[in-house]
């Protein structure tokens, strides 16, 4: 198929419009810069505006609902892995009956299957690398957390969580056929779209900053010194300016209604406790709880979903002990 | 995109580093979702499952680059979603285009929607509203963020056409969004 030519006629019908009676007439160029993301505002064919306002917001940050499959590919992730891993149990098919009993006492709820530990402590990691690479918000962090977790940062990070939409995990074993993975071998692109670190979405940004408020006078902040922080701050354009921009996106009420501040969220009561949100600090005192737990015993005593918040509040598990000793030490 | 600090992230994922694995599927699993939403919206999430369980049995095997790597994950996609529509095809009792006529014009959150001028959900339902090649072409090339060439090689199409594709796609939005400020709806 001659489909040069066919591009060729597409760009004479659209260019060959002499006295501008086709206001969606697109040059090759400006469609390639466009499709690229790389048009400004101002280099944008007024009739083209809208579409590189789609073309952006197709292409924008990461939603919670988009980060949260993340626990069946850790599985599948896990499964597949090579065993030169010391952790022996991990192939095990078998249990002895005196494991088995073990398993079943120590977790009542019949759901939970086996290596659910790991799991979230893989979570974990997950949500720290969320940290890390979606830019430090808060919704990336909890987004990827199971259900207690979810609970748990409810607490700890009032204001970001939506609920999440009915994701339809993939059983790990679904696909049995061994396909060999296509590799490509073309001579490396150029041109991709430049993606900045991803925005504060508003809920993410409002929950980073009811967290970052709920501290009072020279706690304030204190939960957050880790990325989530960074991204705050980021967000603020710099640190000194968080408290301005907190005020901005997510006033503190005066003590009358459940309302959150103008900017409209649904549904965002869940979020907050009852009573008055300016004394109320789940996030501060359960936070200082865990520590404590943790000091007291390190990693042994603490639930993994516990451990699993703290690795992500303190943004890392090797940032958990520093961060325990501030806050409870 | 991971940057310069790909080839280190691949490498430590191929170790079995679950972090590093986990930094690949957030960088790769929204624009992977959202290709697949618009190929494919009532069972994106399931084809991406798909897709990362064949990335992860192959993982070891790949080489190239960041863009290779991500033109190999869609590529993937896309032959989840072929095998995914045979299947469909060989039991048609499945109500597929009803789910995803209803997938399409189903509204967004009116919360999320209220946060964001267009939502990234909104902007895709109306790239999926073009016709199925002009779609595909516009995803990959504006939200897998792969050039013209990789886009040819991943669809089976050449890249003369894929560019006469996306252009009849940007021509055919801009005329519904015309229409639709025309006729003072919202996008």
């Amino acid at each position: 198929m001659a489909d040069e030519d066919a591009f060729s006629s597409e760009m004479r019908r659209l260019l060959n419009d002499p006295d501008g009676s086709d206001p969606l007439a697109l040059d090759r160029a400006t469609a390639e810069r466009l499709l690229a993301g790389e048009l400004g505002p101002a280099d944008t064919p007024p009739a083209y505006a809208g579409v590189a306002e789609v073309l952006a917001a197709a292409a924008g940050p990461p939603t919670i609902d988009e980060l949260a499959g993340a626990a069946p590919a850790l599985a599948a992730f896990r499964a597949a892995r090579p065993p030169a891993s010391p952790r022996a149990e991990r192939g095990r098919a078998t249990r002895t009956p005196a494991e088995r009993r073990r398993a079943t006492r120590r977790r009542p709820a019949p759901e939970r299957p086996a290596g659910a530990g790991r799991l979230r402590v893989g979570l974990a990691a997950l949500a720290v690398a969320a940290a890390v690479s979606v830019g430090g918000t808060a919704a990336a962090v909890t987004g990827n957390l199971p259900a207690p977790v979810q609970r748990l940062a409810r607490a700890v990070l009032p204001g970001t969580m939506h609920q999440a939409p009915g994701s339809s995990p993939a059983p790990a074993d679904r696909r049995a056929d061994g396909q060999a993975p296509e590799t490509t071998s073309r001579a490396p692109g150029t041109s991709t779209r430049a993606t900045g670190p991803p925005a504060l979405t508003g809920s993410a940004a409002r929950g980073l900053c009811t967290a970052w408020s709920a501290g009072q006078g020279d706690t304030k902040g204190k939960q957050l010194d880790s990325a989530s922080f960074q991204a705050l701050a980021a967000a603020a354009g710099g640190a000194g300016n968080i408290p301005a921009y907190c005020e901005r996106i997510a006033p503190v009420p005066s003590g009358s209604g459940p309302g959150q501040g103008g900017s409209g969220q649904g549904g965002s009561g869940q979020g907050q406790p009852g009573g008055s949100p300016r004394d109320a600090t789940p996030a501060a005192a359960t936070l200082r709880e865990l520590c404590k737990d943790y000091l007291a015993d390190k990693t042994r005593k603490l639930d993994a979903d516990a451990l699993a918040t703290l690795t992500a509040v303190a943004g890392g598990a090797d940032q958990v002990p520093a961060y325990c000793e501030r806050i409870a030490g | 995109m991971i940057g310069p600090a790909f080839p280190e992230v691949l490498a430590a994922a191929v170790r079995g580093d679950e972090r590093a694995f986990a930094r690949l599927w957030l960088d790769l699993q929204p624009p992977l979702l959202r290709y697949l939403r618009v190929l494919a919206p009532s069972m994106a999430e399931d084809l991406a499952a798909e897709t990362w369980l064949e990335v992860v049995r192959g993982l070891g095997r790949f080489t190239g680059d960041e863009l290779q790597f991500r033109s190999w994950i869609f590529l993937i996609a896309r032959h989840r979603t072929i095998d995914w529509r045979r299947r469909v095809a060989r039991q048609v009792t499945e109500p597929v285009p009803v789910d995803e006529l209803a997938d399409l014009v189903a509204p967004d959150d009116p919360a999320a929607a209220a946060l964001d001028a267009i939502s990234s959900r909104s902007a895709l339902a109306l790239i999926a509203t073009l016709t199925q090649d002009q779609a595909e072409v516009v995803t990959l090339r504006v939200v897998a963020g792969l050039d013209v060439a990789q886009v040819a090689e991943i669809v089976g199409k050449p890249p003369g056409t894929v560019r006469v594709l996306a252009h009849r796609g940007l021509r055919r939005l801009a005329e519904r969004l015309g229409e639709n400020a025309r006729s003072g709806r919202a996008v």
